[in-house]
C-alpha cells in the first residue's frame, strides 16, 4: 500500500506539473491581458508602462522560472485584475463547486445504477427501452438547453423555485439537475452495458447452476463484478462535474470554480486560470486515487497487482 | 485559440434574418430562451400571474441588480470595467460628475475655476464624512490625484490625471492642481471612469489589500459584504451630504447568464438587470411587472480599417466601405431598433457636436463608382471578429458584397484581439466600441485614433493629429470648435480610417415599481434624485 501511494504521488507531481506548464504555454502564446485592463481609451504607451509594471514583459523563459519558483512555495501570485491572491480567490470557490458536485453525483448514482441494473435484467423490454430513451436524451440535450427550459418551468411559469443565485437549498435544486441529467445518462448506459456483459460470464451461469436465487446472483455476484468500471466513470464524471460546470455555474449564478476559470481565461488572468487548473488537477488525481483504492477493496486482483 | 474562418456564402436577407436571430452581442443560451420564447412559450410567460414573489420587495427595502458579472476589485483605481464602474458611482464621488444628459454638474467640489493657464483651483464641499466618520479634506484629494499615476499603485488609470505637474492644498476645502500645459477639460476628468476620492488616511492605515476588503467613500452607499461571484452588499448611507438614497439596500447580484437575469427580473428575484439583449426588449417593456428603459450609449459602434493593409490603403475603398453600409437595416435587424444612425464621430453628448450634420448616407451606387475609380480588383478584405460580433460582420460583409467587394470573416478571442491592438497588427477590418470618458473629443476621437492613441496605429494623418494636439491645449471654446470639426470631417468622410456603423440604445430592464433613468455612460446613479419607488 505504501509503494502504491508513493506511486500515485510522484505520479500526481508530474502530472501538476505538465498540467500547468501546458496552461502557462497556451495562455502566454495567445493573449493580452492588460489591454483588457485598460480603459478604453488608453494610448499605448500606457499599455506598455502597466504590462512591464505587471512583469509580462519579460521574456518568456524568464517569466516560466519564476512561476516555476513561486509554485514550489505553492505561491500562485495575484490576480492581475483583482490584485488579489489567485489561490484564495479559486479557494473561496471551492466550497460551492464541492457541493454542487457532491449533490450531483449522489443524484446521478441513485438515479443511474438502479436504471441501470432494471435495465440490464430485463435487455430489450419495453422498461429498458423507456430507460435507454431517456438517457440518451439527457445525455444529448446541452446543459445550457436543459438549464434554461428547467428555469422557465419552475421559476418563471410555476414560480417555485429560484432563477439562480447560492446559500439556500432551494437555488440548489434546477443546478443540480441540471448536471445530474448529463451525468445520469452516462453511468445508467455503462452500468446496463457491464452488466449485461457480467450476466453472460461463466461463473454466473455456474452461480445460477448452484440454483442461487436470481437476486443473490445479481447484486452478489454480478454487480459486484461490474461494480469497479462504474466506480470508475463516476470518479471520471465527478472530477468533470467539479471544473467543468461553468455553463451551469454561469445559468444558474452559482459561484464556482469553472465560471471562474472560463473568465479568467478570456481575460487572460494568468495566475487565476493557472491556480485553478492546478486545484481541478489536484482534485481528479484525489478522487481517481479513492477509485483505485476502492477498487482494490472490491477487487483483489487489483490489490496485489 | 482556434480560429475560426466563416466564409460569406449565405445571401443577404438570409444572413440579417440570421443575425437577427442570434441577436448581436447577447450570449447564445439568451438568444435561445429568445428562440424558445418565439415558439410559445412566451405568450404564457405574459399572462402568468403578476403575483409578487416572496424575495419582492416592498419600498424602501433592498434592491437588487443582476449585473451581467462580478466586479473584480472594490478599488475605484484598479477598473474602468461597467459593472466596478457602476459600484464605484455607489461607494464613492468625484470632484464633479455627468448628471444623464452628460452635463458637468458639482461632486465634492462646490465651484472650480482657472486661476492661470495651467493653474485649476477646486473649491471642496464642506462638512462631508467618510463613511467611517472621517472628515474629508483636500488631503484625501492630493492623495487619491497621486495615487492614481503613482507607478508603484499599478492603477489602470494612470494617463487619467497624468497631465497634473503638481497639487498645492490652500487649506482644509481649497485645492489647486498645476498642469504641466493648459487643460480645458480638466474639470470634466474629475467627472470620469476612475477619478473617484479615496480616503488617505483609511487607506494607508489598512493598505490596498485592506481597502478592498472593507472600502469606504463618501458616496450614497457604504459597503457591507462581498461574496465573490455570489453578492455585493451595500446599505444607504443615511448622512449622506445630497440625502439618503430612497432605497435601504443594494444587492448586486452577478448573473453573468442574461437569459437567466431576464427571468429573474420576470420573477421579481431582480428588480434591475442591465445589457438586455433586444430579443428580450419587447418581453420587459410589456410584462405585467417590468418596465424597459434606455439611453443612447456615449459611443458608437465602428469598424476600423488597417490603413497599411492593401486595398484599405486607398482611401476611394475606404469610402466606399462606410457608403456600402445599410445602417438602418443594422439598427433594425441586429438593435431591433433600439439604435440611431451616426452623423459624426463626436457623440451627441459631448462637446462641440454638430446636430446639423446628415445621417451618414446609404449609396450603394456611390460606393461601386468609388470603388471604380480606386481600381479595386476584388483583393479579399479580412475582417477579424469577436464571436459575440460576427453576427454584425456578418450583416455589413454581405452589404460590401453586394457592391462586389470580397471579405473573409476569422474569429478571435478578446484576448488576442488586445494584442493585435498594442502590435497594431490587424489584417484588415476590426469592429470596435469607443466611448466617451469626458465629454468631449479629445476623450473619445482623438484619444483612440491620434497618434499614439489606441487604434492610432492604422493610419497617419498629419492634419487631424496637428488640429489634435493644439485643440487639447486651447482655452478659447471657438478655436477648439473649429478644430474638432474639422477633424470630425476628415476622420468621417475624407480619409475614413473608421467606419461609424451605429450608435446603439443601451437597455435596461427595471422592476415597474422603480423609477430610474440610465446614463449615457452606462454609470450607476441611484442618488435620490435619480432613483425612487413609486406606488
Amino acid at each position: 500500500m505504501t509503494r502504491f501511494l508513493l506511486r500515485r504521488v510522484l505520479r500526481t507531481i508530474v502530472v501538476l506539473w505538465g498540467v500547468s506548464t501546458i496552461v502557462f504555454v497556451v495562455l502566454r502564446l495567445s493573449g493580452d491581458p492588460v489591454a483588457l485592463l485598460l480603459p478604453p481609451d488608453a494610448p499605448r504607451s500606457e499599455l506598455l508602462r502597466l504590462r512591464k509594471a505587471l512583469g509580462l514583459d519579460a521574456p518568456l523563459w524568464l517569466q516560466y522560472v519564476r512561476f516555476l519558483a513561486r509554485i514550489a512555495h505553492a505561491d500562485f501570485g495575484e490576480s492581475l485584475r483583482s490584485r488579489e491572491s489567485a489561490m484564495r480567490l479559486i479557494m473561496d470557490r471551492l466550497g460551492p463547486s464541492l457541493e454542487l458536485a457532491v449533490v450531483s453525483i449522489i443524484l446521478a448514482v441513485t438515479i443511474a445504477v438502479p436504471v441501470g441494473i432494471l435495465s440490464a435484467t430485463r435487455p430489450n423490454s419495453f422498461q429498458d427501452l423507456a430507460a435507454m430513451m431517456f438517457a440518451l436524451l439527457g445525455q444529448s440535450t446541452p446543459t445550457f438547453f436543459l438549464g434554461i427550459v428547467l428555469i422557465l418551468i419552475f421559476s418563471v411559469q410555476l414560480r417555485i423555485l429560484p432563477t439562480g443565485g447560492y446559500g439556500s437549498w432551494t437555488q440548489l435544486i434546477l443546478p443540480t439537475i441540471t448536471l445530474a441529467a448529463w451525468a445520469v445518462a452516462s453511468i445508467a448506459r455503462l452500468t446496463r452495458s457491464i452488466l449485461l456483459e457480467t450476466l453472460h460470464e461463466d461463473y454466473i451461469r455456474t452461480a445460477r447452476a448452484k440454483g442461487l436465487a436470481e437476486r443473490v446472483v445479481l447484486l452478489r455476484h454480478a454487480l459486484r463484478n461490474a461494480l469497479i468500471p462504474i466506480l470508475n466513470i463516476i470518479g471520471i464524471n465527478f472530477g468533470a462535474l467539479l471544473g467543468g460546470a461553468f455553463v451551469v455555474e454561469t445559468i444558474f449564478s452559482w459561484p464556482g470554480i469553472g465560471r471562474l476559470i472560463v473568465q479568467s481565461v478570456y481575460n487572460r488572468d494568468y495566475p487565476v486560470v493557472q491556480a485553478g487548473v492546478f486545484v481541478i488537477a489536484v482534485g481528479f488525481v484525489l478522487v481517481n486515487t479513492v477509485v483505485d483504492v476502492l477498487s482494490g477493496i472490491l477487487d483483489p486482483r487489483i490489490r496485489q497487482a | 485559440m482556434t480560429m475560426n474562418m466563416i466564409r460569406i456564402s449565405m445571401s443577404r436577407r438570409r444572413l440579417l434574418r440570421h443575425a437577427a436571430l442570434l441577436g448581436l452581442g447577447t450570449p447564445l443560451v439568451a438568444n435561445l430562451l429568445a428562440a424558445c420564447a418565439r415558439g410559445g412559450l412566451r405568450e404564457e410567460a405574459q399572462v402568468s400571474s403578476p403575483t409578487p414573489s416572496p424575495e419582492a420587495i416592498g419600498p424602501t427595502e433592498s434592491l437588487i441588480w443582476a449585473s451581467s458579472y462580478d466586479p473584480a476589485t472594490l478599488d475605484p483605481q484598479m477598473s474602468t470595467a461597467y459593472v466596478e464602474v457602476g459600484v464605484y458611482d455607489m461607494l464613492y464621488d468625484g470632484l464633479t460628475q455627468f448628471d444623464n444628459d452628460m452635463k458637468l454638474r458639482p461632486n465634492l467640489a462646490t465651484e472650480w475655476k482657472m486661476l492661470n493657464d495651467t493653474t485649476w483651483q477646486f473649491k471642496l464641499r464642506p462638512d462631508v464624512k467618510w463613511h467611517n466618520g472621517d472628515p474629508f479634506t483636500a488631503e484625501d484629494v492630493k492623495f487619491t490625484i497621486e495615487r492614481s499615476f503613482d507607478p508603484n499603485a499599478k492603477t489602470v488609470i494612470a494617463t487619467v490625471f497624468n497631465m497634473v505637474k503638481s497639487i498645492e492644498i490652500v487649506d482644509e476645502l481649497t485645492i489647486n492642481f498645476i498642469t504641466a500645459a493648459p487643460d480645458p477639460i480638466f474639470p470634466k476628468r474629475h467627472a470620469s471612469w476612475g477619478s473617484y476620492i479615496m480616503p488617505a488616511r483609511y487607506f494607508q492605515e489598512v493598505g490596498a489589500e485592506g481597502f478592498n476588503k472593507h472600502p469606504i467613500g463618501t458616496g450614497p452607499f457604504k459597503f457591507v459584504e462581498w461574496i465573490k461571484d455570489d453578492r455585493l452588499v451595500l446599505d444607504a448611507n443615511t448622512d449622506y451630504w445630497e440625502g439618503p438614497p430612497n432605497v435601504r439596500r443594494v444587492i448586486v447580484r452577478p448573473t453573468p447568464e442574461r437569459a437567466s437575469a431576464v427571468a429573474a427580473l420576470q420573477t421579481g428575484e431582480a428588480h434591475l438587470i442591465d445589457e438586455v439583449p433586444p430579443d428580450h426588449a419587447e418581453k420587459i417593456a410589456v410584462g405585467p411587472n417590468t418596465k424597459l428603459v434606455h439611453v443612447p450609449y456615449a459611443g458608437y459602434q465602428v469598424l476600423i480599417c488597417n490603413t497599411h493593409v492593401p486595398p484599405l490603403d486607398k482611401v476611394e475603398v475606404r469610402q466606399a466601405l462606410s457608403f456600402a453600409v445599410d445602417r438602418q437595416s443594422l439598427i433594425d435587424n441586429l438593435l431591433r431598433g433600439y439604435g440611431k444612425i451616426p452623423r459624426s464621430s463626436i457623440v451627441p453628448t459631448d462637446a462641440f457636436y454638430n446636430p446639423d450634420l446628415p445621417p451618414l448616407p446609404y449609396d450603394p451606387e456611390h460606393a461601386m463608382q468609388l470603388l471604380r475609380q480606386a481600381n479595386y480588383q476584388g483583393e479579399v478584405i479580412i475582417i477579424e471578429a469577436l464571436e459575440r460580433e460576427i453576427p454584425l460582420v456578418q450583416a455589413v460583409a454581405a452589404m460590401w458584397a453586394e457592391v462586389g467587394i470580397r471579405t473573409e470573416i476569422r474569429q478571435i478571442e478578446p484576448a488576442v484581439r488586445a494584442q493585435k491592438i498594442r502590435d497594431n497588427a490587424f489584417l484588415g477590418v476590426f469592429p470596435a466600441g469607443p466611448g466617451s470618458s469626458v465629454g468631449d473629443p479629445d476623450g473619445m476621437m482623438f484619444r483612440t485614433m491620434g497618434r499614439g492613441g489606441l487604434w492610432g496605429g492604422v493610419w497617419d494623418n498629419e492634419e487631424f493629429n496637428r488640429l489634435g494636439e493644439e485643440a487639447r491645449h486651447l482655452l478659447n471654446e471657438d478655436e477648439r470648435r473649429k478644430r474638432y470639426q474639422r477633424m470630425d470631417q476628415i476622420i468621417t468622410y475624407e480619409a475614413v480610417p473608421w467606419i461609424l456603423l451605429y450608435q446603439r440604445e443601451l437597455l435596461y430592464g427595471i422592476a415597474k415599481f422603480i423609477q430610474w433613468a440610465p446614463h449615457p455612460q452606462l454609470r450607476m446613479n441611484f442618488r435620490n434624485w435619480n432613483l425612487s419607488i413609486i406606488g
